[in-house]
């Protein structure tokens, strides 16, 4: 993972939708303090709530590991990275994707499209202690 | 571990059945397997939609903007590129759908619809408190003027950055300079001024000015000079920087209230 270079806000949620909202207000908040217009906050909202979703919805989480999301953002001079741990292993799709109609797609998979949609760059790395979604906006030059 | 690129396990899949029906529809411009296509994947607008239903627009009127996105996608996808169809088609369906809330000025509506709910839970608040007696929680307050809790938070924690016209409006009522504490409003103003949002609307208000008016706003706001100072700098009369400041906070106060 790359260094962050730049203050960072960090918000630790448990995994439960009901703080979802907490996690926007936050990011919203943090967003704010660079030069972002007010529909790209909103953007960057729905890409770190769809990202949280995500790991509630349909994470496993293995039995002694934390329940708890942890989003960080940082302030980089050009840019916002929002980082999303969660402690859990996202299963993989039970068919392989060619068998897959859109319709089986899970949306997991549509959420992380949306985030890409929505942001400049979006990384997502199962790793031994969870899963990380790493997402970027830059500001406008 | 190496980061993943361009993410998501959806679509980092290789492509498949849907992209095959693609490769035939190419080849054999049938009219039925678009129309099949379109509808497999109305899910995807749906759901693309359904997340853009809070900024208060019907939900029906995004999926039918979302839904001309997905026509576009439908018709310009190439399958011999090896990306998924659904990878294409998201952004294209987002895009429509962001900018019909762009052609509806959202951008501009928003702030205000905020302001609107600061100046309801404001009224809230004393209703309830003298109902209730006690302060009221943000639940009962958002219950009460009708938006959700998360809109009253952040109208309530936004509200105050909207007084800045009221000030506008006691310092155009100041004569001279005496009365003004320059400091105190220097300070204020750059914790107003952290709001991306707001700093974009002073801007666009700020451009509609003439170059004239604009330099002693930002000579008098901005640099903290006094209307002497400004009146020496821009070789015209204290009495008339003081006619045009307060001119130009009037159209300010108008931009600030118009969109864009």
């Amino acid at each position: 993972m790359r260094t962050l270079l730049g203050p960072k806000v960090e918000v630790r949620i448990p995994r439960k939708p009901e703080y979802v909202s907490v996690v926007r207000m936050a990011v919203g908040a943090v967003a704010s303090k660079m030069d972002f217009g007010f529909d790209v906050l909103d953007d960057i909202k729905l890409a770190v709530a769809e990202a949280c979703n995500n790991a509630i919805e349909h994470a496993v989480v293995p039995e002694g590991h934390p329940n708890e999301i942890t989003i960080t953002c940082c302030l980089e001079q050009h840019q916002l990275v929002v980082i999303v741990c969660d402690p859990g292993v996202h299963p993989p799709p039970e068919k392989p994707a060619a068998q897959q109609a859109p319709d089986d797609l899970p949306e997991s998979g549509y959420g992380l499209l949306l985030i890409q949609a929505l942001m400049d760059e979006l990384t997502w790395e199962p790793g031994p202690s969870g899963t990380t979604v790493r997402m970027v906006k830059r500001l406008a030059r | 571990m190496a980061g993943q690129n361009p993410a998501a396990p959806v679509a980092q899949q290789p492509a498949g059945r849907v992209e095959a029906l693609f490769a035939e529809l190419r080849k054999t411009g049938d009219p039925d397997l678009r129309e099949r296509l379109i509808a497999e994947h109305m899910k995807l607008v749906r759901y693309l939609a359904r997340k853009f239903s809070n900024r208060g627009e019907p939900l029906e009127d995004l999926i039918q903007v979302g839904s001309l996105g997905l026509l576009n996608a439908v018709d310009r996808f190439d399958p011999s590129r090896g990306t998924r169809f659904v990878t294409y088609a998201t952004p294209t369906i987002v895009g429509e759908i962001k900018r019909y809330f762009r052609d509806r000025g959202w951008a501009i509506r928003v702030p205000r619809r905020l302001q609107e709910i600061n100046q309801q839970a404001t009224k809230a608040v004393d209703s309830l408190q003298q109902r209730l007696n006690r302060s009221p929680t943000i639940a009962e307050i958002a219950h009460t003027i009708n938006a959700t809790e998360e809109e009253t938070h952040e109208a309530l924690e936004l509200g105050h950055m909207y007084e800045l016209t009221s000030l506008d409006t006691e310092l155009a009522s100041q004569e001279q300079d005496e009365g003004v504490s320059l400091g105190e409003y220097v300070g204020a103003a750059d914790s107003l001024l952290e709001s991306a949002e707001l700093r974009q609307r002073i801007e666009q208000a700020l451009e509609r000015l003439s170059p004239r008016e604009r330099a002693i706003i930002k000579l008098r706001f901005f640099a903290g000079l006094s209307q002497t100072d400004v009146a020496r700098r821009l070789h015209i009369s204290q009495m008339h920087v003081s006619r045009l400041q307060h001119r130009a906070l009037a159209r300010l106060r108008e931009g600030m209230r118009e969109p864009a």
